[in-house]
């Protein structure tokens, strides 16, 4: 019976002495919502942490700024009548050439441990991305346990730091800007959200690729066209504006939804075509060692606002003339952009490598390397067919 | 060449944790294998099986019986054991001293009425004994008295008192209007039945006493479960009475197949226990397992079918109940048709059902009465339900203080918010809230009816804002209690919704402990002890493990009624097929 007893006091003290082993209560966390980063020698600053203490001789190159969320209030009475008037987060700046580094430096100035689960975005800004490879400042984030994959990355021109600024009252910056990619189906000036999982893969294997730019506008956040990611060096090559990011969401037939707005060429009336869906199929040809690409994009949507100099009845010639009109409007988008690539950024990123690879591979192997080179030569023919396929509640056209 | 191999000797650390390794599971396997044999030398109940030591006896083939009129299968007599009594006192045949020795017996009851007579034209003495309030007097003087008295018209040609035999058969043939008559030569006998509601008729000449069955027990009627509600299906639930119980089942349809084995059980205070199953559906050796322990029931008495339930179950260790309690006589007439057994005892209306899978004690007689979508939908409901109520404060606190990352990041802003101010750890603050709703709960068991709503009102709305208010609790967590509370509520069978609730305290010091990880080893735990666990030989996870589709039939889902062809395999009924 002793024996028995024993054991059952080994056991209970077992897992009392283990306590809640490495548990961290959740009010004492400090949830990380977004990160920007920003080159120190662009502003010269030397961040908060003051070298003068102990030795750190440190080359200042990043300053990493941390936004973490405020929870406000205990229970709902005071959240309902104070919710959308204050400032639910803030941001912290530590400048160190570590990312590691930096974000250990908050804990000299923040009782709440910082977290990483519920991170949304990253911010890089324009002179960091182009003077460092985009797997240096990313590694932290793709190594660290706690972080997702689900990250998303974008570039700013300017300082990272101010669009962390900006937002209307009761929004933070990063919930903001990860929401705002659900509205790719109203606006095709959104390119697809690019997360870490997805741009680990493209540096890795030296494709470039787009990231999504993102301003400061007035006192909120504006998407404005996109950075290239040139993949043999992982550095920001340049930005694509917003009609050309426009041009390229044609090209790859990435768009969900959104606005084609041109003029008629003989009457200078205003068509608008209303994007339901797309989709575009890029086919290489090689011939006698020439290549060259054949990009066909099709497309259904509706008018969504339709002028003329008098009211008149639409039919299908109007709608056949008008065709023609937004189908030569988005081939001559696709050349800006394409040209843009070949000419300018010397970078292929709307995915004629990948046709190219996958439909002649032989082919693909003799110029993979000097790929954005050999691009920049190719000829492209463009073959849009869009599908008009209703007016609308009016069959008329507007004055 | 030697500091390489020095080199692959592991550190203590290493020798350290390959040594806990190796001895914790030892260790418990040891202490687990020690408290089961320890337990077997408790209730020896090996010995008790084999017949060496007193335990339920069989009416079954038991001698001594002297019943002349054949009653109904289900009869309440009871036979007594009187081997352990000593000396056995028999009637002689001379009334005064058969009454004298009756008297001595019953010399501390004097409740015990004597009623002296004399029968009919051959004016012999007689006497009846009977216990006031037991016994039905209008039935006694109706059938008993009246006929004794006026009995003239069997003794109309005799002139003088007919033998011993010859007026015993007069008696019970011609003039008792009693359909239960039973002749014993046994004082203690005829004593217990007189004090269970009988009443004795001692003759003069007549070496032994008539017992005469004219019982009447205040019962109660037959009145709706109070446990088992239901909104469709019978509203009849057992009482008291075993014979009313049995009689239920009898009346349940016409079948000449249903068994009805009676057993005593009690050693002080003597019980009858009804062993009923279907002949021939129910597997032969289930019955003779169940019968083997019932016999090994050594108890002075059995107050209720619980006693029953812990003293034949397989294992007494398990949170688990591995025989099912009903109230209800639908339900135990699925179960025998299923190829179950069942165990009636006088003095309770709970019945018991064995064996019992897992998946029984959610399943509820609408199930089946309903059509078999809805039936289907509720069922899932209810294992979503047992989940939740097993597992919704330990994840709670597993999440909030081990896993932050697993909450959308909304609500653990909502969630942190929630929490500013709130003093106590996670696993208090869920301590606190659990432990005052079972308080909660079983004051509400306790009071008179009419103040239980108002419990209810006060415990729920005022407390639970109350401590919301005075920042004790998180608002979360009131949400994740209640939710909880209800959940378990919802299981059809009450005593499974308390093993839920207990297994919930475990899995939230699990927990606390480990985090998300902790709740994994507890469900690990949980299942390799169900998948251990069996009752009276079925798998407790019966339906589900082994796996055969056929079971999955009417186990999570209820297929309609015209797919269920068959019987559960594992019970290995004799008739396998419910139909075709």
């Amino acid at each position: 019976m002793k024996k028995w007893r024993m054991w059952i006091v080994l056991s209970v003290l077992c897992s009392i002495l283990s306590g809640c082993w490495s548990s961290t209560p959740i009010e004492d966390l400090d949830m990380q919502i977004g990160v920007a980063l920003d080159s120190a020698e662009e502003s010269g600053e030397t961040g908060v942490a003051n070298p003068e203490y102990g030795n750190h001789t440190k080359p200042a190159k990043i300053i990493s700024t941390y936004q973490f969320t405020i929870p406000q209030g205990s229970g709902g009475a005071l959240m309902k009548s104070a919710g959308n008037s204050i400032k639910n987060y803030y941001n912290m700046s530590e400048t160190s050439d570590s990312i590691f580094e930096a974000i250990r430096q908050l804990s000299l100035r923040t009782r709440r441990t910082p977290i990483g689960h519920h991170l949304k975005v990253i911010v890089i800004s324009e002179e960091l991305a182009r003077s460092n490879n985009l797997t240096k400042l990313i590694d932290f984030f793709t190594r660290d346990n706690d972080i997702r994959p689900s990250v998303m990355l974008f570039v700013t021109k300017g300082k990272a730091k101010d669009v962390f600024e900006n937002t209307l009252p009761g929004q933070a910056p990063s919930f903001v800007l990860e929401g705002i990619f659900n509205n790719r189906d109203r606006n095709m000036g959104i390119w697809e959200p690019v997360t870490l999982a997805k741009v680990v893969g493209p540096l890795e294997g030296k494709r470039s690729f787009l990231l999504q730019n993102v301003i400061p506008y007035e006192k909120e956040i504006k998407l404005a066209g996109a950075g290239v990611i040139k993949g043999s060096t992982g550095k920001l090559v340049g930005f694509l504006d917003e009609s050309e990011l426009e041009g390229m969401v044609w090209l790859t037939g990435k768009g969900i939804g959104g606005v084609l707005k041109t003029y008629d060429p003989n009457n200078h009336n205003l068509i608008t075509y209303e994007v339901k869906s797309m989709h575009s199929k890029i086919k290489a040809n090689v011939n006698n060692g020439q290549i060259s690409f054949n990009v066909k994009v099709k497309s259904t949507g509706r008018y969504a606002e339709v002028f003329a100099k008098e009211s008149k009845k639409l039919h299908d010639g109007i709608v056949k003339k008008d065709k023609a009109v937004l189908q030569k409007h988005v081939v001559e988008m696709m050349q800006t952009t394409v040209k843009k690539m070949q000419k300018e950024l010397h970078t292929e990123a709307a995915g004629f490598g990948t046709s190219l690879r996958n439909q002649h591979p032989a082919v693909w192997r003799s110029v993979k390397d000097n790929w954005d080179e050999t691009f920049s030569e190719i000829p492209i023919t463009y073959e849009v067919n869009l599908n008009i396929e209703e007016y609308g509640a009016s069959d008329t056209s507007a004055e | 060449m030697w500091n390489e191999v020095i080199e692959l000797i592991p550190s203590w650390g290493v020798v350290f944790q390959g040594i806990m390794i190796f001895c914790v599971p030892f260790f418990l396997l040891r202490t687990i294998s020690w408290a089961k044999a320890k337990e077997d030398r408790i209730t020896t109940r090996a010995e008790k099986a084999t017949g060496s030591k007193g335990g339920g006896v069989s009416n079954v083939g038991a001698s001594g019986r002297t019943s002349i009129l054949e009653g109904p299968e289900e009869q309440s007599s009871s036979e007594i054991v009187t081997k352990d009594r000593g000396t056995r006192i028999t009637y002689s045949g001379h009334l005064k001293e058969d009454l004298q020795k009756f008297k001595e017996l019953s010399a501390d009851m004097h409740d015990v009425n004597v009623r002296e007579l004399r029968i009919g034209s051959i004016k012999t003495r007689a006497a009846l004994l009977y216990v006031n309030g037991l016994t039905d007097k209008d039935k006694m003087d109706q059938n008993i008295l009246k006929p004794l008295m006026n009995a003239y018209q069997p003794f109309k040609n005799m002139d003088t008192i007919p033998e011993a035999k010859d007026l015993q058969d007069i008696l019970i043939h011609e003039i008792l209007l009693i359909s239960e008559i039973e002749l014993t030569e046994d004082t203690n006998l005829s004593l217990q039945k007189v004090l269970f509601g009988s009443v004795v008729l001692l003759v003069e000449g007549i070496s032994g006493a008539l017992v005469l069955s004219s019982p009447k027990g205040n019962t109660r009627g037959i009145q709706e479960p109070e446990s088992e509600a239901v909104l469709r299906g019978s509203r009849s639930g057992f009482n008291e009475t075993l014979s009313d119980n049995t009689a239920i089942l009898r009346r349940h349809g016409q079948s000449t197949e249903l068994a009805m084995i009676s057993f005593t059980v009690g050693k002080r205070m003597q019980k009858e226990l009804i062993l009923t199953y279907i002949k021939d559906v129910a597997n032969d050796e289930l019955v003779e397992e169940v019968k083997r322990r019932i016999k090994t029931i050594d108890i002075d008495d059995v107050q209720e079918s619980g006693y029953v339930e812990q003293l034949i179950e397989d294992n007494s260790y398990s949170p688990f109940q591995q025989i099912q309690n009903t109230e209800r006589p639908d339900r135990v007439m699925a179960a025998l048709l299923e190829g179950r057994v069942a165990i009636l005892i006088d003095g309770t209306p709970f019945a018991l059902i064995m064996p019992v899978t897992l998946g029984m004690l959610l399943q509820s007689p609408e199930d089946y009465n309903d059509r078999w979508m809805v039936g289907s939908l509720i069922r899932l409901l209810r294992f979503f339900a047992a989940a939740i109520s097993l597992f919704a404060p330990a994840l709670y606190i597993s999440f909030l203080s081990f896993q932050p990352g697993l909450i959308p990041t909304k609500l653990a802003i909502s969630i942190i918010s929630s929490r500013q101010g709130v003093p106590f750890s996670v696993l208090i603050e869920a301590l606190i809230m659990e432990i005052s709703i079972e308080i909660l709960r079983e004051a509400g068991l306790r009071l008179p009816k009419p103040i239980g709503p108002a419990m209810g009102i006060v415990g729920g709305l005022i407390i639970g804002q109350a401590a919301v208010e005075a920042g004790i609790v998180s608002p979360i967590l009131v949400i994740v209690v209640s939710v909880t509370a209800v959940s378990s509520f919802s299981m059809p069978m009450y005593s499974a919704g308390m093993t839920l609730r207990m297994l919930r305290f475990a899995a939230m010091f699990f927990a606390a402990i480990f985090g998300l990880y902790g709740v994994v080893l507890f469900f690990l735990l949980l299942s390799s002890h169900l998948i251990k666990l069996k009752s009276f030989g079925v798998p407790y996870l019966g339906l589900a493990v082994p796996n055969k589709t056929v079971n999955w039939k009417d186990f999570i889902f209820r297929m309609p009624l015209q797919f269920l062809t068959g019987r559960p395999t594992l019970l290995k009924p004799k008739d396998p097929l419910r139909k075709g």
